[in-house]
């Protein structure tokens, strides 16, 4: 029908009245989207080192069947497990669910903990206390509450978890007194920080929740005392 | 949708030779119209209507003495890039195929149905 040198030359010409019909380039004006601005910088990224993203996929490779080999190792061994589990974090959906995982305690232990340290403007407000938990509120003259709380192992007939909804919270994990903890920062700056830290020797969950960054959220946790009952 | 695009163009920059050039600028457009006609039809809440091959795309305004360019600019945008794709930026059909998202056998289907539209065009035109 149509030779191809004949379609090749009429193309062409096409294309440069198409692009030649086009408004001048002072009359445009586009901003690029945050999301493709993003996407394009990875890309220029993985353009310039070839070598360095294939390796980090080796590794992230290796690395993600250890896990897979270590999780199926505490699911079968009991004595592992046993050594590894105690109070365990679950995220289900927006909400970071805490609970202890592991048989009940005999009895609760005959401590309470509280915080040493009150930032300056705060003050007490209210107390709740259960058997298995203690909550203490404050709060500072611009109204804003630091809450101090902390729950026991449950025991035999009684049920102890923290639930914190972390809609717009950063997760990251730090350390207590040389203790793995969860901080969790806001990123709206409307809700406050929150840090979850484990006493292993009492088998208890302590958090500290309120509008104060992340080294003054373990500063206080650091500070936390054990009296008595 | 120029994000769509310039993914697209930088994944396929081996058909670029010079950056700066009419003919690249024109690849660049006639990525850009399939590109937009593409996300129309992906958002258009009636899904009835002219189908893909038949929109009509931007208007070209061609002023030369080529007769088969003057019908080819006057196909609808479909048909319009893909002849351009292939006769002047040298795609091959497989690379069409995945340019449209079709299997092979419809990109033959395509090219057949374009050449035919152009001929009947080219009959309107006198130019056969």
């Amino acid at each position: 029908m149509f030779l191809d040198d004949d379609l090749r030359r009429a193309a062409q010409a096409v294309s440069l009245a198409m692009a030649d019909g086009l408004p001048a380039p002072e009359d445009c004006r586009h901003a690029f989207s945050p999301a493709f601005t993003r996407r394009m910088a990875r890309l220029i990224r993985r353009t310039k080192h070839p070598v360095l993203y294939p390796a980090l996929r080796s590794v992230a490779c290796l690395l993600l069947a250890m896990l897979l080999g270590s999780s199926i190792w505490l699911t079968v061994n009991v004595e592992a497990r046993e050594a590894f589990f105690g109070w365990v974090g679950e995220q289900i959906e927006n909400v970071q669910h805490y609970f202890f995982d592991g048989p009940d305690a005999g009895e609760t232990p005959n401590v309470r903990y509280r915080l040493a340290e009150i930032p300056e403007g705060y003050e007490e407000l209210d107390t709740d206390c259960s058997p298995l938990s203690v909550t203490v509120l404050y709060v500072n003259h611009d109204g804003r509450f630091l809450r101090f709380g902390y729950v026991f192992r449950p025991t035999e007939d009684s049920i102890a978890d923290i639930a914190l909804v972390t809609d717009e919270m950063k997760k990251s994990v730090v350390q207590v007194n040389g203790t793995s903890a969860d901080c969790y920062i806001d990123e709206t700056g409307e809700t406050g920080n929150v840090l979850v830290w484990r006493d292993h020797e009492k088998d208890a969950l302590l958090y500290i929740s309120g509008y104060f960054n992340q080294s003054t959220l373990i500063h206080m946790a650091e500070t936390v005392i054990q009296i008595e009952k | 949708m120029p994000s769509t695009t310039l993914l697209w163009l930088s994944q396929k920059n081996s058909k670029i030779s010079t950056l700066q050039s009419p003919k690249t600028k024109a690849y660049v457009v006639t990525v850009v119209e399939s590109k937009a006609i593409d996300i129309y039809r992906a958002k258009r809440r009636n899904p009835t209507g002219p189908l893909t091959e038949d929109m009509e795309g931007i208007p070209v305004d061609y002023h030369g003495n080529d007769g088969l360019a003057r019908c080819m600019a006057k196909l609808p945008a479909r048909h319009r890039e893909f002849l351009l794709l292939k006769y002047a930026y040298g795609y091959e059909n497989r690379e069409l195929a995945q340019y449209f998202n079709l299997s092979m056998d419809a990109i033959y289907k395509l090219d057949q149905r374009g050449k035919e539209k152009l001929r009947l065009l080219c009959q309107e035109d006198k130019m056969i």
